[in-house]
């Protein structure tokens, strides 16, 4: 089950530009450095953002690059390469959302004691986000930070591509309320 | 524009993605509900993801790399012996099926059975020994050619 849903390809992946399979490998090892290079520390952040976890998104991470190599894909541009990885990190973290004996997820890592200004803006921001389900988190960064259009992030979460406009506008109705509160809060002659 | 969505949103996206917006834009995010709470998410969120990869540290290619070879090497040899692996719980489901005919079959045997013959061995009928015998050394080189076989089979990579 596990396998199955993380390897689940997209339905309309096109035979692109990307080199050809090499040995066991999905692609070669100078091509992977570099798509590594491109990609590592963005599906990182993604990770660290939506689980809220930073060792379980390391985990994830490693697990996604090695499907990723080994899965039997069809030849792809770039962008879909790092689309189908998303998904697969995607489909990673759901799964560890469905195990039914693990806690909700907390990020133990350790915040400063009193931080400073810009730190306390970083914290705030993910204290808000934090505060939104993973699916909304999982939404709200693949479109505005990693720019993905809605049929990228239908194939990615596994949601209707229809439902996305509509998922996306609550989401970050949500997050702005949040984030605007939050401000509030701590400059109070903040009105909007 | 609607109470879920402006026309403009999407260029707005767009823009952002490509840099800071003008100030015709910026005018227009002011007034419109959608716009403001796109461009702000979208500044918050991006500043975050900037700060948040600047600070992480991720492991060399060259890592993930050998992982991947070893979890390739693992799943090729899960998929060559496969077929053994069938084979074996074939030949278990058979063994299950066929132990209670046989154990009632030889319960109806000859009167050394229950001393499984060991005794009366010397007694047992000279041509039947010897069709026994055959038959067990054919099977005996047969086993013995099918694990030298799958031997070689399985650590030809090696």
């Amino acid at each position: 089950m596990i396998l199955e849903l993380a390897l689940r390809a997209p339905s309309d992946l096109e035979p692109l530009a990307r080199p050809a399979r090499h040995g066991p490998l999905a692609m070669e090892e100078s091509a992977f450095r570099a798509f590594h290079d491109q990609t590592a520390r963005p599906l990182l952040a993604y990770l660290v953002r939506a689980c809220g976890d930073r060792h379980l998104a390391e985990d994830i991470w490693q697990e996604a690059y090695c499907r990723f190599l080994t899965a039997d894909i069809p030849q792809m541009d770039d962008r879909h390469a790092r689309s189908y990885l998303f998904q697969i990190a995607t489909n990673l973290m759901r799964d560890k959302w469905r195990r039914p004996k693990e806690e909700p997820l907390e990020d133990h890592t350790p915040e400063p004691v009193a931080p400073a200004p810009h730190l306390a803006l970083k914290l705030e921001m993910r204290q808000a986000f934090e505060r939104l389900k993973p699916r909304e988190r999982q939404l709200l960064w693949l479109a505005y930070v990693e720019g993905s259009n809605h049929k990228e992030i239908a194939d990615c979460t596994g949601l209707r591509a229809a439902s996305i406009r509509l998922l996306l506008f609550r989401a970050r109705r949500k997050l702005a309320d949040l984030i605007r509160s939050g401000s509030r809060q701590h400059h109070p002659g903040i009105t909007k | 524009m609607n109470n879920h969505s402006c026309e403009q949103e999407q260029f707005v996206a767009a823009t952002l993605r490509a840099g800071a917006l003008d100030t015709q834009l910026l005018a227009h995010a002011a007034a419109c509900p959608v716009c403001s709470d796109l461009l702000l998410v979208t500044e918050v969120l991006q500043k975050d993801s900037a700060s948040l990869e600047r600070d992480l540290h991720v492991p060399d290619a060259a890592v993930l790399w050998k992982k991947a070879q070893a979890r390739a090497k693992e799943q090729a040899i899960a998929k060559a012996t496969l077929p053994i692996r069938i084979v074996r719980i074939c030949a278990y489901i058979l063994a299950f099926v066929a132990a209670p005919s046989i154990l009632i079959e030889l319960s109806h045997g000859p009167a050394w059975f229950p001393d499984l013959g060991l005794k009366h061995l010397s007694s047992i009928d000279a041509n039947w020994l010897a069709a026994l015998t055959g038959t067990t050394f054919l099977g005996i080189a047969a086993t013995i050619l099918c694990l030298a076989l799958s031997s070689w089979y399985m650590l030809r990579e090696e």
